[in-house]
């Protein structure tokens, strides 16, 4: 896997609305909602802390990145519970904006919780599903549409990913 | 989220997951019972993947696989909302459980 180097794209100077809509902070009054962490043993792993987008709802994630897939595959994720619903996909796209991947390829929610597990196990293919709308949401906000949905059985367990175009 | 791990051709969790933990997991969390944090968090949560990886804290790695084996069944889920929430704290996660993440 090739080590992801992080093009830090001034993330003190952007942040995402509940719009989704990435602003730039010119005017020096919008703050980023989200700040990324990167592990310190491997340069793919990061965390994406979501407690400023609503100080106290804290929430956070736990992604990985692969850039040679143009993959980010989200294995951990609990939302802020002081934004409003819906948020956590646009959270999850400054984010990815903030270590320099603003066009993932591919988003992957990893071990879905069990309604999505439940839905896809009965042959729907995601969309509409708590973890297929973040993921939708993400895409949106990073500028993309959903271009395919795969859901993929693992054993015991499903993981969804999202394929993304842009225009 | 189930609690069998994925297929071994998945080398994925072949990592320490101490320091993802400690960022996902606040330490008042973690001062809970497993039990209660499932109780108070659910409803949150939309992915989970914390008890497939390896642990170098054994009582961290204890805590998040009991947490990983609660989530695994809506009856665990359900018993532990019962045993810790108040009935106006169990209203307020029905209604987020349904707002979406």
């Amino acid at each position: 896997m090739k080590v992801y180097s992080r093009q830090v794209e001034g993330p003190h100077n952007y942040a995402v609305g509940h719009t989704g809509i990435l602003v730039h902070n010119s005017s020096g009054n919008v703050r980023p909602r989200v700040a990324v962490r990167q592990s310190p043993t491997d340069a793919n792993r990061l965390f994406f802390a979501f407690d400023a987008a609503a100080p106290g709802g804290r929430g956070g994630a736990s992604v990985r990145v692969d850039p040679g897939q143009r993959l980010a595959s989200i294995d951990g994720v609990h939302k802020n519970v002081g934004v409003p619903p819906r948020s956590t996909g646009g959270l999850l796209a400054e984010g990815l904006r903030q270590t320099g991947m603003p066009k993932p390829g591919v988003l992957e929610g990893f071990n879905v919780e069990r309604t999505t597990a439940s839905a896809l196990a009965a042959g729907g293919n995601g969309q509409g599903t708590l973890i297929g709308n973040m993921l939708e949401d993400a895409a949106r906000a990073l500028g993309g549409t959903v271009a395919r949905w795969e859901p993929i059985k693992d054993g015991n367990i499903w993981h969804l990913r999202v394929h993304i175009s842009y225009p | 989220m189930t609690l069998n791990p994925p297929t071994p051709s998945d080398g994925r969790f072949n990592e320490e997951g101490d320091w993802i933990a400690q960022q996902f997991f606040s330490p008042d969390d973690i001062r809970m019972s497993p039990e209660e944090y499932v109780a108070r968090h659910a409803h949150a949560l939309g992915c989970f993947s914390f008890h497939f990886y390896r642990y170098r804290d054994p009582a961290l790695g204890a805590w998040v696989r009991r947490v990983g084996e609660l989530l695994s069944t809506e009856e665990e889920v359900e018993r532990c909302r019962q045993r810790f929430l108040s009935s106006e704290e169990l209203a307020t996660v029905r209604r987020q459980e349904v707002e979406g993440l």
